[in-house]
């Protein structure tokens, strides 16, 4: 089974390499972040903190618009071009193609991630060395590596998605919209669970149920938000949680491609 | 037809074209820089998602960029100081890890009037929350309370909390005793300068808080002579010059470290080189 799926990944790496997916993208947000040196430059104190969230946020915008117009059209494409009949009349279930689809644009997105990190940690230290050390006072590897490793946990969760989605309904833009619609929910959602919290209290009635019930469908990304821990020596309490947090993301996962999987099979590819 | 409309047309678009943008740049020199209030952190929140950290940052940036574009000798603070006030709120709510807000709080909004100095306390408080280590932001508080809102005693507070910090520099003690003697508990500041004494090993430090106890207590003396003026002649003294002879032989005198201030029925001690 695995090394069925992993043939179909490695065809989703290759094709997406083809395509400019990455190349591109890097360019762009390299140009960003050559852009970012100015922005900093409006920082008068805390540089190094802002640094940081501006390479973590181009991260962030890259791999989303991968994630809009590259994964999201990979499997309208799969269809468009019936590219998807051939795949599945090789000796493949509709349960791998998804695994192999998620698994290949997961690669994709990985090495992007890691190309953008390694890029952005150049600048950052490239930044740290130009000013004072009061301006940019610490740089922890290990927490930047962190806040890298939270934002592509968002991602995957976003790209299980968009393969439940693009099960769901056909054509790219209809599931783009979801994408959308679904990642400012997500975003969303926590705001209105403070704000009953806040007016409310801890008191659970029918709606706060509800709100909590809503956040196990849309996730709060905030929890795997660790760009403030880039220029911080001590990790506080956010990081204590980070084993509860994998697990979640491990099920959230699981659960997801399970239901694309079954959406996959009974639907009509004709 | 079509090669006239290349020869002629188009060059007389590209002019209109370059003559409207130049007349529209010329407007928009012309136009007055305005501070516009930003939207509730919680809409900024949910809206920017993952990018909230870097909208707070242009927020700041954009603020920063009309502090220092507008005419400092013709601007009044007290017309931008509420949008201003405003955006600060909404950004260090939306990210209280940032600290170069508070730093312009501090130095934009804190000495523009009694309610801006407040609101600027309740955005460094932000800070505190944000920053329980840093020993900047609680200064900025108690500085503001002493200086701009004449509260030495939520100053001293202040400073006294702080000092507690293991890592608090004994100024802070320091200051909490002088503000509270400023505000009058004189003998709550005798009892903080003892404990000081006690636990610095500096002995020319020791002996300048000794010298300070002595003020201390002439300065009681003269509270208690005011209490007893009280008791005898049913109100208080108009001036603490009433208390001599009979009930003080004199007024103490305190060189150049400290003078009597007489906020009835209260006595305290202030540095002479304030206001």
């Amino acid at each position: 089974m695995l090394p069925k799926i992993w043939s179909l990944a490695r065809l989703v790496l290759i094709d997406g390499l083809r395509r400019h997916a990455l190349i591109g993208l890097i360019l762009l947000a390299f140009g960003l972040e050559v852009g970012g040196l100015l922005f900093v430059d409006f920082i008068p104190r805390d540089i190094g903190r802002a640094s940081a969230d501006f390479i973590l946020s181009v991260g962030w915008l890259t791999g989303f618009l991968f994630l809009l117009f590259h994964a999201v059209q990979t499997m309208a494409w799969d269809e468009e071009r019936r590219t998807i009949h051939t795949i599945l009349a090789r000796p493949i279930s509709r349960s791998q193609y998804v695994l192999g689809v998620f698994l290949g644009l997961a690669v994709l997105l990985l090495l992007l991630n890691a190309i953008l990190a390694a890029l952005g940690f150049g600048v950052l230290v490239s930044i740290k060395g130009s000013i004072k050390a009061v301006y940019f006072t610490h740089l922890s590897l290990p927490h930047y590596l962190l806040a890298w490793a939270g934002l592509f946990c968002i991602e995957l969760m976003i790209l299980a998605v968009i393969l439940l989605f693009s099960g769901l309904v056909r054509g790219g833009f209809p599931v783009l919209l979801l994408t959308v619609s679904y990642y400012f929910i997500c975003t969303g959602l926590p705001v209105v669970r403070d704000a009953f919290a806040t007016r409310f209290g801890e008191a659970a009635g029918p709606l706060t149920t509800l709100l909590k019930g809503l956040t196990m469908v849309f996730p709060d990304f905030g929890r795997f938000d660790f760009k403030a821990l880039v220029t911080r020596e001590s990790a506080p309490a956010a990081i204590q949680h980070l084993t509860t947090d994998l697990l979640l993301l491990a099920l959230y996962l699981t659960i997801a491609l399970w239901l694309a999987a079954m959406v996959y099979q009974r639907r009509d590819l004709q | 037809m079509n090669r006239v409309a290349h020869l002629l047309i188009l060059p007389l678009v590209l002019a209109t074209y370059i003559g409207a943008f130049m007349i529209q740049e010329r407007l928009f020199r012309g136009v007055v820089m305005e501070l516009r209030p930003v939207p509730s952190s919680r809409f900024l929140q949910a809206t920017a998602g993952y990018f909230k950290q870097l909208a707070a940052e242009v927020i700041f940036v954009q603020s920063g960029v009309f502090l220092g574009g507008i005419d400092q000798a013709k601007a009044k603070p007290v017309e931008y100081a509420p949008t201003l006030t405003h955006n600060y709120r909404q950004v260090t709510a939306l990210y209280p890890e940032f600290q170069d807000p508070y730093y312009y709080t501090q130095a934009y909004l804190a000495d523009v009037g009694p309610e801006y100095t407040r609101a600027a306390n309740e955005i460094l408080a932000n800070g505190r929350k944000a920053h329980p280590e840093s020993f900047i932001f609680p200064f900025f508080q108690g500085y503001n309370h002493f200086s701009y809102l004449d509260e030495p005693l939520e100053a001293a507070a202040i400073f006294r909390e702080v000092s507690l910090q293991p890592k608090a520099p004994p100024m802070f003690a320091h200051l909490a005793v002088i503000l509270s003697a400023e505000g009058g508990m004189l003998e709550a500041s005798i009892i903080s300068l003892m404990v000081l004494i006690k636990s610095t090993e500096d002995e020319a430090v020791k002996q300048h808080y000794q010298e300070e106890v002595a003020m201390f207590k002439s300065a009681l003396a003269v509270q208690k002579a005011v209490n007893a003026f009280q008791v005898a002649r049913i109100r208080t003294p108009a001036t603490l010059d009433e208390l001599v002879p009979e009930f003080l032989p004199a007024l103490p005198t305190f060189g150049q470290a400290f003078e009597l201030t007489w906020k009835p029925p209260v006595v305290g001690l202030k540095r002479p080189s304030r206001k």
